[in-house]
């Protein structure tokens, strides 16, 4: 990391850790929910000023499931809200990105000809 | 007051650290609701954030040196502030559904949402297929 104007380093520590959960006995089946932790966390201070500050997501990511036969298959925990957000945005900028490269496609043509 | 503030940061960092050994798979995954044949698993996603901010005023022109002093001197006449905020939110995704026939995630979807982004998206590709019809139809013009 850089340092700051200050001369002091500053402290931040990226979170990416994938949490295991207890199993849970259902029936004759064995469920086991597992969950990631991301984010963020630092500080950084010098003789003028100073800060610090955290972010913190925790969600859900599969769960494993242990049948009696004692197969064992994944049910993940998907996001259909976001992931449709994201494919919006997606063809947003697709649109844009399209419609401005035929535009200057026709200012680049409209400029040759002059 | 400007000696024990780094340190005061330094703490602050400390209940996080702390909090991430507390956190548990638990905090998203619910407690099993039997009924019946069916067992439901409410999920969540959980997001926490906070910030915290100190500083002290001093001259613009003088040496890092000065700065210190200055802030000490800031600090001890009260010339400064310091603020902090905090936030955090839980939002339910969905839930887990067991019964004879398996095992099965139900998602909530939020369909108001989709929606309004679809309602947004039309109008900005409307936008940019308008901007270009408006250019073709310039260079059309001026090419005759």
């Amino acid at each position: 990391m850089e340092p700051s104007p200050t001369g002091q380093m500053p402290k931040r520590q990226r979170i990416d850790r994938q949490l295991l959960g207890e199993p849970i006995s259902v029936g004759d089946r064995t469920i086991q929910p597992v969950a990631r932790m991301g984010g963020w966390y630092g500080s950084q201070y010098g003789p003028t000023g100073g800060g610090a500050g955290a972010w913190l997501r925790l969600s859900p990511v599969e769960v494993i499931v242990q049948e009696s036969d004692g197969s064992e298959r994944r049910v993940p925990v998907t996001d259909p809200t976001r992931e449709a957000m994201r494919a919006i945005a997606q063809s947003g900028l697709i649109v844009a990105g399209l419609c401005w490269l035929i535009m200057l496609a026709l200012w680049l043509r409209r400029r040759k000809k002059r | 007051m400007s000696e024990g503030l780094p340190k005061q940061v330094e703490q602050m960092i400390e209940p996080v650290e702390q909090m991430l050994d507390r956190l548990q798979v638990g905090t998203v995954f619910g407690q099993p609701t039997k009924e019946g044949d069916v067992t439901l698993i409410p999920v969540a996603e959980v997001s926490v954030g906070f910030g915290f901010g100190y500083g002290f005023g001093t001259p613009g022109d003088v040496e890092e040196e000065a700065i210190a002093e200055e802030a000490e001197e800031g600090a001890e006449s009260g010339a400064g502030g310091v603020g902090g905020g905090a936030g955090g939110g839980v939002k339910p995704r969905g839930y887990i559904r067991i019964d004879p026939e398996g095992v099965r995630y139900e998602p909530i979807i939020d369909e108001s949402r989709i929606a309004l982004a679809g309602v947004a998206l039309s109008a900005w590709a409307i936008f940019w297929v308008a901007k270009t019809i408006r250019s073709f139809a310039r260079a059309l013009e001026k090419g005759k």
